[in-house]
């Protein structure tokens, strides 16, 4: 049985002249798992709130087409049967503490007091979730968020699942129990399961139907897409290794009492290197990054940036030999339009604007985002906004670039051209640093990786060596 | 104080101290009354919680604004006839009486905070007949501020790197990079945020 059939969707946000979805097309057997290819911002969203009925009461605009869920065309009937999981968690956990939570999602079911406390104890120990059960929720880690939102979901036995970008924020091996978890629930529970993801080589082996979004269209794409799995091809080009850039030594930093983000950490690039900083959710890879452009304080340790002491100058003297981007593009983006905020950066530094525009127009050609300048940056898609921010980085020619999950969220296409502009910084002498989980593009681009674990740093060496071993067993629990 | 959190009683106890006191020390005048409150506020702290480094810390960063009170205070006493050392002395005791107003109002408050769970508060209001959708904002409010908090570091954090600096931000010309992201982001999760709600079902007109 069919039960999700979506037949010619048409829907144009009350706000725009542009239709977001344009004669989508899609269906699901019940109890299959169908993945849908996009990257983030390219209309899933749109057919998600449409899927839960969302649309046209709630989001406003002009929406055509056929869309029946379990057999019903009525979208008030919807959300009886989907369960969402957000993308971010902090969207759908409202409640201050796990447990409260739990019960939450089933007190809206109606079950009694007695059944509740039966239930949610048996749901805690299914998701691993008891030692967290009193805890508050904004001090869970995002992969323990996530498998809360995952477990609230479930909670009340949904006949279909829908998942926006689960995998997003979670290291390899996070992705991959997700991925068993799911797969385990849908042939436990027989639930059908539909998934927006964007990472092509996970999807090709988790799902039975995957879909590609095109221009508000899905294509089926099955058969056509082909995946390739990290072996290591090694960066094509090394250049000579330099002087030193960053030098620090024995890096100390605790937020709290409890939250120890790094305990000793050496880390150094050198011109010319390229190094990923690779390692599980909470390992501290962004508390190190953010150390070294200077805006944590480190408890203790020392820290040089081409030879000087990070403490004897400011902020804005770091700041001016680099370049850093963080995960999310939305934080920083503010001008009127993409050239202004391109330039942001190159007219706080002083840089002559003529420079400046020069190297822009370079980078921009390279990243593709040459006709987007005088946009506005709110109206850009997550892909071009991620581009805008790395050309931003880059506009006052910084030595160092320092790039938080620079390819988090992006299309393949996409980070193929984030890819190329990094190569072409690496082959010019820069010295990179990148976090990431992504091993494939670690393994495109990195001469070395350094593996953080509890803010300990357990491998650093050249890329190649990271590679040839079994690299995976860094990343579990035991080693 | 805390192994009381559980229990609505504490909870309105707490409330109804908090609410009191406070109505007192904003209507009085009188110095000896105020040290008085303000003591027994710091001391309840030492005696029932471990905050007092904590609240002490935010009162601190209050205090800086101490010396341009005392300033307009006294200019505000001094009539241009009477003598200018009287006008002092009448000026630093309506700073000091406003001053440990604000302190005492900061700490109780800060102190009711910090050590009330969120959920017998909202249970305690229930009883109160404060309406359901009231108490959820609460609840809602306390939850999402550490998130914004950390939303708007980020922003800063974000903007600095690219050469961004705080003190242009005393003109409010500069605010543009620091509002603008914030505006938007916030908008945007208030946006999911009410998405959520509505799929849960919480504003049912029934």
């Amino acid at each position: 049985m069919r039960v999700i059939e979506v037949e010619n969707l048409r829907f144009t946000h009350a706000f725009s002249k542009r239709p977001v979805l344009d004669g989508l097309n899609l269906s699901a057997e019940e109890g299959s798992i169908s993945a849908l290819i996009g990257e983030s911002g390219c209309g899933k969203t749109t057919l998600m709130t449409a899927l839960m009925g969302l649309i046209p009461e709630f989001i406003k605009g002009e929406i055509s087409g056929r869309i029946r869920v379990a057999g019903s065309g009525d979208p008030g009937e919807f959300r009886k049967y989907i369960e969402p999981v957000f993308q971010n968690p902090d969207t759908q956990l409202l409640s201050i503490r796990v447990k409260e939570e739990i019960n939450s999602q089933l007190v809206k079911k109606g079950f009694d007091k007695k059944e509740r406390r039966r239930r949610a104890e048996a749901i805690l120990g299914e998701y691993e979730l008891v030692p967290l059960a009193d805890r508050k929720i904004d001090t869970l880690s995002w992969g323990e968020k996530q498998r809360l939102a995952l477990a609230c979901a479930l909670a009340p036995r949904p006949p279909i699942l829908l998942l926006d970008e689960p995998l997003s924020g979670l290291d390899p091996v996070g992705k991959l129990k997700l991925l068993e978890k799911l797969k385990e629930i849908n042939r436990v529970l027989g639930t059908t399961i539909l998934i927006v993801e964007h990472e092509i080589a996970l999807m090709k082996r988790f799902a039975d139907c995957l879909y590609l979004f095109r221009d508000g269209r899905l294509e089926d794409a099955t058969k056509s897409l082909s995946a390739t799995d990290a072996e290591y091809s090694g960066s094509s080009f090394c250049p000579p290794v330099g002087e030193s850039l960053i030098e620090a030594k024995a890096i100390r930093h605790a937020y709290s009492r409890n939250i120890r983000a790094l305990q000793g950490v050496d880390a150094s690039l050198r011109r010319g290197e390229c190094v990923a900083v690779m390692g599980p959710n909470g390992s501290g890879k962004s508390t190190l990054s953010k150390c070294l452009c200077r805006l944590i304080k480190p408890d203790a340790g020392e820290i040089k940036i081409s030879g000087r002491d990070i403490r004897r100058v400011s902020r804005k003297q770091i700041a001016r030999q680099m370049g850093v981007t963080f995960q999310d593009p939305d934080r920083q983006l503010f001008a009127q339009t993409v050239r202004e905020e391109c330039l942001f950066a190159a007219v706080n530094f002083g840089v002559p604007s003529a420079d400046a525009s020069r190297t822009l127009a370079d980078t921009a050609e390279a990243l593709k985002i040459a006709d987007l300048m005088d946009r506005s940056p709110v109206t850009l898609s997550y892909g071009e906004k991620k581009r805008v921010a790395l050309a931003g980085a880059l506009v006052h020619r910084p030595h160092i670039l320092i790039l938080d999950e620079p390819v988090a969220g992006l299309d393949p296409w996409n980070s193929e051209r984030v890819l190329r502009v990094l190569e072409g910084a690496h082959r010019s002498g820069l010295g990179i640093l990148f976090i990431t989980h992504d091993a494939s593009f670690v393994n495109k681009l990195a001469t070395r990786v350094v593996f953080l674990k509890r803010g300990r740093k357990e491998f650093d060496a050249s890329a190649r060596r990271f590679f040839s071993e079994d690299w995976k067993r860094f990343y579990h629990e035991e080693s | 104080m805390k192994n009381l959190d559980d229990s609505a009683a504490a909870v309105w106890f707490k409330l109804g101290l908090l609410l009191i006191s406070v109505a007192v020390v904003l209507y009085t005048a009188d110095l000896v009354v105020l040290i008085f409150m303000n003591a027994s506020a710091v001391l309840l702290c030492l005696l029932f919680s471990d905050l007092f480094d904590e609240i002490l810390s935010v009162i601190l960063r209050i205090a800086v604004g101490f010396p341009f009170l005392l300033l307009i205070y006294i200019i505000s006493e001094w009539d241009g006839w009477g003598s200018a050392a009287s006008a002092a002395v009448r000026g630093s005791l309506g700073a000091a009486l406003f001053m440990l107003k604000i302190h005492f109002v900061v700490w109780t408050n800060l102190l009711f905070v910090r050590t009330t769970e969120p959920r017998p508060l909202v249970l305690a209001l229930g009883k109160l007949r404060v309406p359901r959708e009231l108490c959820l904002m609460i609840v809602i409010i306390l939850r999402f501020f550490p998130v914004m908090f950390e939303e708007a570091t980020a922003v800063y954090h974000a903007q600095s790197v690219r050469g961004f600096e705080i003190r242009r931000a005393l003109n409010p010309g500069n605010w543009l990079p620091l509002t603008v992201p914030l505006a938007v982001n916030v908008m945007k999760k208030s946006h999911d945020l009410a998405m959520v709600l509505e799929l849960k079902g919480v504003f049912k007109a029934d």
